[in-house]
């Protein structure tokens, strides 16, 4: 006896939940409390949430909302994050030639950086990306393309083509 | 550069970051202290049920006709979402008359169980509990919500079984809906209309602060700590929702979690009774006495 599933499941995961958060723009402390409320709720559902496909990134979904409602409630929380991006974008900018993916990611804005990283290091499907940033599957595309354009990634990727309606 | 490059540049930025240690153990005693005060003032008070919301499979409330040949209203305990009554013990002449009775929409069987955590019951569950420590029994749906099934049932069972309510006065439903405590009007008057406009909701109950306090008190009597550390303002609003027959209860639930201002829904089946909470790594809670063995 011992281990139940669920602790499997957030050994297995809290720790790549709130790194993404941290890529997504948020500070060590809000992104590790989102993940820790994402996990709480999946608790209390955990036999719905065990059930699903990919149980990991329905908290991915639900941390991101958590993260984006504290980001809301505590508007200093958010000028603060705001205020780091903009640092770390007139950085980017003395490099004049080639900047690097990394340093572009960090001069996203906010929603274009939650949809990739969702996206790209969560791998979740856009729909569910769509559901983390609580806009239509049409307008997450249309973030994601931005953010790609902004990072000048080519798109192959034919799920995001397929989208496309 | 391409998306799959993109997605090796985002994992080798995650790699570089300092790892973060996560506390299992707060989340598990977190949950209990929840879990005391939901379980406190839902009609679905199982104590296994709270720790996530039951993935039930479609409710088939029989309020067709049935065939004359099978005439029986046994389904499966997955099937009995809604819970108005126990009956103990089984036996073939307590299914004869629960099969004969108008009032009973379905029923399904219980296996005899000791529950390793019944302390965390309200009063309106531990007789039944106790009881179905040492026999089988059967988990019994009203036909009709709210009505006063255990009555009539142990009138009409007289002494080959004994009827426990279950539900408290505001009657048992398929899923309860909580509020955040604290949810605002605006949002509270947003899944009322929600619901009055959901097709597959068959009736709903909206249940106040003041009436979650009253039904805690009730069920909680002779818990005098746990009373006096609990405020109205504690506990959440409430919708209890009954789904039409034929519409998923699992599909019902999921539509409003996570809707603004809704903390969780519960749902429950008769294998709740039974069927271990997924506890694991959770210590024992305190040890109390066996309140089955309390006079």
């Amino acid at each position: 006896v011992g281990r139940s599933a669920f602790d499997e499941f957030y050994e297995a995961y809290f720790d790549r939940v709130a790194r993404a958060l941290v890529l997504a723009g948020a500070d060590r402390e809000s992104a590790w409390d989102a993940t820790q409320e994402a996990f709480a709720r999946a608790l209390r559902r955990w036999r719905t949430v065990h059930e699903m496909d990919r149980p990991d990134g329905w908290v991915y979904v639900v941390a991101m909302n958590e993260l984006r409602d504290r980001w809301r409630r505590d508007e200093r929380n958010r000028a603060t994050s705001q205020e780091e991006t903009e640092v770390v974008a007139d950085n980017t900018g003395s490099v004049a030639t080639r900047l690097s993916v990394r340093d572009l990611i960090a001069t996203l804005p906010p929603r274009q950086r939650q949809a990739v990283v969702l996206r790209y290091l969560a791998d979740l499907p856009l729909a569910d990306v769509a559901d983390a940033m609580g806009c239509a599957v049409g307008t997450a595309k249309a973030t994601i393309h931005q953010a790609l354009q902004h990072l000048r990634v080519e798109l192959d990727d034919p799920e995001d083509d397929h989208a496309h309606e | 550069m391409h998306t799959n490059e993109l997605r090796r540049e985002f994992v080798a930025m995650a790699d570089e970051l300092e790892s973060f240690t996560g506390e299992v153990g707060t989340l598990h005693r977190k949950r209990r202290r929840q879990h005391v005060i939901t379980v406190a003032i839902a009609a679905v008070a199982i104590a296994g049920v709270a720790t996530g919301g039951a993935v039930i499979a479609a409710s088939q409330h029989d309020h067709v006709v049935r065939v004359s040949s099978a005439p029986s209203k046994e389904v499966a305990p997955s099937k009995v979402t809604r819970i108005d009554a126990i009956v103990v013990p089984a036996s073939e002449a307590v299914k004869l008359a629960l099969d004969q009775s108008k009032l009973v929409a379905e029923y399904a069987s219980v296996p005899h169980v000791r529950r390793p955590d019944s302390l965390l019951e309200t009063n309106a569950w531990r007789s039944a509990m106790c009881a179905l420590r040492s026999a089988d029994g059967y988990a019994v749906t009203a036909t009709t919500p709210g009505t006063n099934l255990a009555a009539d049932l142990q009138r009409a069972l007289g002494t080959d079984a004994k009827v426990y309510t279950t539900a408290d006065r505001f009657g048992a439903a398929d899923a309860e809906i909580f509020m955040n405590v604290g949810a605002t009007p605006a949002e509270t008057h947003a899944l009322s209309t929600r619901l009055e406009h959901d097709p597959d909701v068959r009736s709903f109950r909206y249940i106040s602060t003041d009436d979650a306090y009253t039904i805690f008190k009730a069920e909680f009597a002779g818990q005098q700590s746990l009373i006096q550390s609990t405020k109205p303002g504690d506990l959440p609003q409430s919708f209890r929702v009954i789904v039409n027959s034929g519409a998923s209860v699992a599909n019902v639930a999921g539509r409003y979690d996570g809707v603004p201002g809704v903390d969780t829904v519960i749902t429950q089946n008769a294998e709740d009774l039974w069927l271990p909470m997924p506890r694991a790594s959770t210590p024992a809670p305190d040890s109390v006495p066996d309140p089955c063995t309390k006079p």
